[in-house]
């Protein structure tokens, strides 16, 4: 699943890099948010009334568009957080889970929702995190330093095929599909 | 708005000059003077208009310093969208295979995301 230490790329980012410890920016309460409005009723501030949230995550965004030599398409970078696979509520469909990165013609039910990474020396999961594809998030192309001197891990062309895959599959519903 | 605050703060300035203190000095006159300092003091703070006076030279300091955040940081204002510059894009290859597969996979595959909780405090 993951390129050995000395063939990742540290100076540039790649579909399926994770980073190590970003603040997460997916999920937030909107109603949570508040204004600091001016003399005019215009709203000039925003806050979340939330503790911040910190954690590994996933580059969702294709590795052409965030290639720093695209610089008219590199616009933001979209991200989505590594979740503790040890936390599920329901450890009978972790294995279940676990198989679920393979999807082919002869599959017939999937977690879409989630793709699973294996454990890593470097994660801090001992039985795998997994990817929530839900609670994605984008930054601007301004951060992509930061997320660049961040990167620990690099996913095989592989793996990145089958995370693609699953994303797509979980965006996508053609209208034969009920939900 | 930088405009409009300096204009208020000015206001706010210039209405404390004509401030009246004529009601100050005829109820000062019938006042005992046992303690002369101690009752101007106490006619000063307990007189209204003088307490609206110092409000108002309170909020246009406040007001101004607000002001002048305000205009100081304009320059780091940053917008959270790009251009978007179509006139430079050209659009991305659609891969006939790619659709092809991805239609006849969401045709049959069934999603059990939802049979699956993370107890992590992220989806309360």
């Amino acid at each position: 699943m993951f390129l050995q230490e000395n063939a990742i790329e540290r100076d540039i980012l790649r579909q399926g890099d994770i980073i190590s410890n970003i603040l997460i920016l997916g999920a937030i309460n909107i109603n949570g948010i508040q204004f600091q409005v001016d003399q005019k009723g215009e709203k000039k501030f925003w806050s979340v009334s939330q503790q911040p949230k910190y954690s590994d995550a996933m580059i969702l965004s294709h590795s052409c568009e965030i290639d720093p030599s695209n610089s008219i398409k590199l616009t933001s970078l979209i991200l989505a957080p590594l979740r503790d696979i040890n936390k599920a509520t329901n450890p009978s469909k972790i294995e279940e889970l676990k198989k679920s990165n393979y999807i082919d013609s002869s599959v017939q039910a999937s977690y879409l929702k989630y793709f699973y990474i294996h454990p890593h020396p470097m994660l801090s999961y001992d039985d795998g995190a997994i990817v929530d594809f839900s609670k994605c998030f984008s930054l601007k192309k301004e951060s992509y330093n930061m997320l660049v001197e961040r990167k620990i891990i690099q996913l095989n062309d592989d793996a990145i095929d089958k995370m693609s895959l699953k994303l797509a599959l979980y965006f996508y519903r053609n209208n034969k599909q009920i939900a | 708005m930088g405009t409009s605050l300096a204009t208020k703060s000015t206001s706010n300035t210039a209405k404390s000059n004509i401030i009246d203190f004529y009601s100050f000095r005829n109820q000062r006159d019938s006042y005992s003077t046992s303690l002369p300092s101690e009752d101007i003091l106490n006619q000063i703070i307990g007189n209204p208009e003088f307490e609206n006076y110092l409000k108002e030279i309170v909020e246009g300091i406040i007001y101004s310093q607000w002001a002048s955040d305000i205009a100081s940081n304009l320059t780091n204002t940053d917008d959270p969208f790009d251009s978007i510059y179509l006139a430079d894009l050209k659009p991305d290859s659609i891969n006939d295979y790619n659709i092809s597969l991805l239609n006849y996979i969401s045709n049959q595959i069934e999603d059990k995301s939802d049979e699956l909780i993370i107890n992590d405090g992220w989806d309360d």
